[in-house]
């Protein structure tokens, strides 16, 4: 009887029941957390990712879904498949835009509108990926839910791969997401020295004019008119984006944005971080789909880069000089620090040139860019 | 019936969705930079009510001014009027001091002033 308990529980600890790859993934999600911590990058997203990483392919019935769960005699499902069903959803990537909003300032934008066509040519990107997807042969879903990885916005990865009920994708996808968004300051300079002039990266812009509290007010309102009349399915992402900025502007709500800002995004960070970190257990995460999934991302953020950076070049021909093509790069989201990196390489060829905030014009127009790719790619699927 | 489809279709499908994602997320976004460009004349409009606004203020203190110069001026002429009726305000103290009974020295003329009947 003791004998037959004790072998029950040795059958049941992990070193009975975990595979190889399991091992693998340990050793993963082990590098991603010295990554985190030791290296900074991004440790509020990748920190949560590789714990749900680490805890999945130790325990894996913590994603176990409610129909296996039932099938095996158990009440409920394992804790992280509950919080992936709001990734499933597309409820956290929404309060993630909800709390994104809330915490930008979309004036360089208002004072410079030109800048939303650098957000457009930043995606580029996305269609390189997706042509280069169906050639690798994923089918045409799969292949616009990988590529949105182009856009540089792990939250719009997320849904977008719900949305086109991209599941087994969306572990991959969301890992490559945040991971090329804390490379973007290693993966962007080369190309954007590579595309650029001396002579160009030392043009410094002129003074962006002062916007005014009333166009801060009305810019999320008439944003979410027109954006949502032409792409409703952008509504969810696009709406909560706006949401949270008219929060912030209107100067009446301080309470909310300070929630959407803080506690509830963080609060969201967690659910989605660990949840997303899950759903990569080895049987999901190791195969070739992945390894191609990874080359996508890469290619998509270089191309995007360069999209923008090549029509930021355009815009400075046409201007006859006013506009730096750095700002360009900004274009991929990944706010603020695509526009932090315009910054850091335009100060490298002139220290007195400050171009953060001409960059953040581009880099929040980028945001909205790829939501309005998400949503033709839902429109054109019939999502 | 599941249709199988050559890479060359998929490529052909694949280019048009592209070309179509192309077009509305440019379109989308001209539009609305169109849109808010317009924002500047929102910025222009608020700039002249306060400019307007700021000039009436600046009407009104300088009438306030006005007014407060007038009666500084006022007071100014009065003292300089006192200075001029220095004999006048002697006989008047010598006066009030001789009907009251004591000095000069206890009371102050501050002005004259003609009482109209």
């Amino acid at each position: 009887m003791i004998l037959d308990t004790l072998q029950n529980l040795l059958n049941q600890t992990g070193f009975a029941t975990l595979e190889w790859g399991n091992y693998v993934m340990i050793l993963v999600a082990l590098v991603f957390m010295y990554l985190a911590i030791a290296k900074g990058f991004e440790p509020l997203l990748l920190v949560p990712i590789s714990f749900g990483m680490l805890l999945v392919n130790l325990f894996p019935d913590i994603m176990q879904s409610i129909e296996d769960a039932k099938a095996a005699g158990n009440a409920a499902g394992g804790l992280f498949y509950y919080f992936y069903l709001l990734d499933e959803w597309s409820i956290f990537p929404s309060l993630i835009f909800l709390g994104v909003g809330a915490m930008t300032d979309f004036g360089p934008l208002i004072a410079n509108p030109k800048s939303f066509l650098l957000g457009a040519a930043a995606q580029l990107g996305i269609f390189v990926a997706y042509f280069l997807a169906i050639v690798m042969g994923f089918n045409g879903k799969a292949a616009a839910a990988i590529s949105i990885i182009g856009g540089a916005d792990g939250p719009t990865s997320i849904f977008l791969a719900g949305k086109l009920q991209q599941g087994d994708l969306m572990g991959p996808i969301a890992v490559a997401a945040y991971s090329y968004m804390s490379l973007v300051p290693i993966i962007q300079p080369p190309i954007m020295k590579l595309l650029t002039t001396k002579k160009e990266r030392a043009i410094k812009m002129e003074q962006l004019r002062p916007v005014s509290k009333l166009e801060k007010i009305l810019f999320p309102i008439v944003v979410t008119i027109v954006v949502v009349l032409i792409l409703p399915t952008t509504a969810p992402l696009v709406g909560m984006l706006m949401l949270g900025n008219l929060f912030r502007e209107s100067g009446v709500v301080k309470q909310l944005t300070e929630t959407a800002a803080n506690a509830l995004m963080y609060i969201v960070v967690i659910l989605l971080g660990t949840s997303v970190g899950a759903s990569t257990s080895a049987a999901n995460f190791l195969n070739t789909d992945t390894l191609k999934i990874v080359a996508l991302g890469l290619v998509a953020f270089a191309f995007g880069t360069a999209g923008g950076v090549l029509f930021g070049k355009l815009m400075c021909k046409v201007t006859k000089g006013k506009v730096n093509p750095l700002i360009g790069s900004a274009g991929v989201s990944a706010v603020p620090m695509a526009a932090r990196v315009s910054q850091k390489v335009g100060a490298e060829t002139d220290p007195t040139n400050f171009l953060l905030m001409h960059a953040m014009g581009p880099n929040v127009a980028g945001v909205i860019g790829t939501a309005v790719v998400a949503g033709t790619f839902m429109a054109i699927f019939g999502v | 019936m599941i249709v199988m489809e050559t890479m060359g279709e998929r490529l052909a499908d694949a280019g048009i969705n592209t070309l179509i994602c192309l077009i509305v997320c440019f379109f989308a976004l001209i539009f609305i930079s169109f849109i808010i460009s317009l924002f500047k004349y929102i910025n222009k409009a608020q700039n002249a009510i306060a400019d307007r606004k700021a000039a009436k203020k600046e009407d009104e203190t300088l009438a306030s001014d006005a007014v407060n110069n007038t009666i500084s001026q006022i007071e100014a002429k009065e003292e300089e009027e006192l200075t001029d009726d220095l004999e006048l305000v002697a006989v008047i103290s010598a006066a009030v001091a001789a009907n009251a009974g004591t000095s000069a020295d206890g009371f102050v003329v501050k002005s004259i002033r003609k009482i109209k009947r």
